[in-house]
């Protein structure tokens, strides 16, 4: 799995490329949790690159929305292809999660 | 017919090779790709609860796949010698309340058209998901 980190003024845009799956989802979960402990708050995750998702990619992107909705942050999500979308609808994650055709979207978005 | 067996043996790892080893022989029996998609979901899900839960994590879980294809469908049985998991305990997800797991069962159900336990054997349980064409 590569995780690439920029930021654009006040968003920070984490750039996942590769499956997210049981084995993956630990390292990506590490990277957003050291993220969300140094205080940023509006995340964006491109996964453009994403070629599959399961519930662990689920998990993983919950855990960050909760944690950062404490703080009254927001994530949006970017990029995801049909079957990844799919996922988020048919467990209603869809109205939890902004979801946005591309990253400079999601980003704009924030206002 | 078209009949194949592989045994696995490792850890969360499997997920991914047991996940790629069942899509090839999907696509091979001309499984579009949406359905493609859906096996890979479930399988994926599958194997991630029997390393997790039948093998508490162990990273030297065994598990037998059997794959038959025919002219109406994918069936493919899952076997682990771990832990039995007792289908009667799963409740399903509160969808209006976003949560860090409960998904797993939820999705291969919504995706498959046929997911079965069978935990009458001795030892471990056998899973059989159904894919129809």
């Amino acid at each position: 799995m590569g995780i690439q980190v920029s930021k654009q003024e006040n968003v920070v845009v984490v750039a996942v490329s590769g499956n997210m799956d049981a084995q993956s989802a630990p390292q990506l979960d590490d990277r957003l949790s050291q993220l969300a402990g140094q205080g940023e708050q509006n995340h964006v995750i491109d996964l453009s690159a994403v070629p599959f998702m399961d519930s662990s990619g689920l998990a993983t992107l919950i855990k960050l929305f909760k944690h950062i909705r404490i703080g009254h942050g927001d994530v949006k999500l970017a990029g995801l292809r049909p079957e990844i979308l799919e996922i988020f609808q048919l467990t209603h994650l869809d109205h939890v999660f902004g979801i946005f055709d591309s990253q400079s979207e999601a980003v704009a978005d924030f206002g | 017919m078209a009949r194949h067996r592989l045994t696995f043996v490792g850890g969360l790892e499997l997920a991914g090779q047991v996940r790629e080893w069942i899509c090839e022989r999907a696509r091979e029996a001309g499984f579009d790709e949406d359905a493609v998609a859906d096996i890979a979901l479930a399988v994926s899900e599958a194997v991630s609860n029997i390393v997790r839960h039948a093998y508490e994590g162990r990273a030297d879980g065994r598990i037998e796949a059997t794959l038959t294809t025919d002219d109406t469908a994918l069936t493919l049985c899952l076997r682990d010698y771990g832990r039995k998991f007792d289908p009667d305990l799963y409740q399903s997800p509160d969808l209006d309340t976003p949560a860090e797991g409960g998904y797993g069962i939820f999705l291969m159900r919504t995706v498959m058209d046929g997911v079965r336990y069978e935990t009458s054997h001795a030892e471990g349980t056998e899973l059989i998901l159904v894919k129809r064409r």
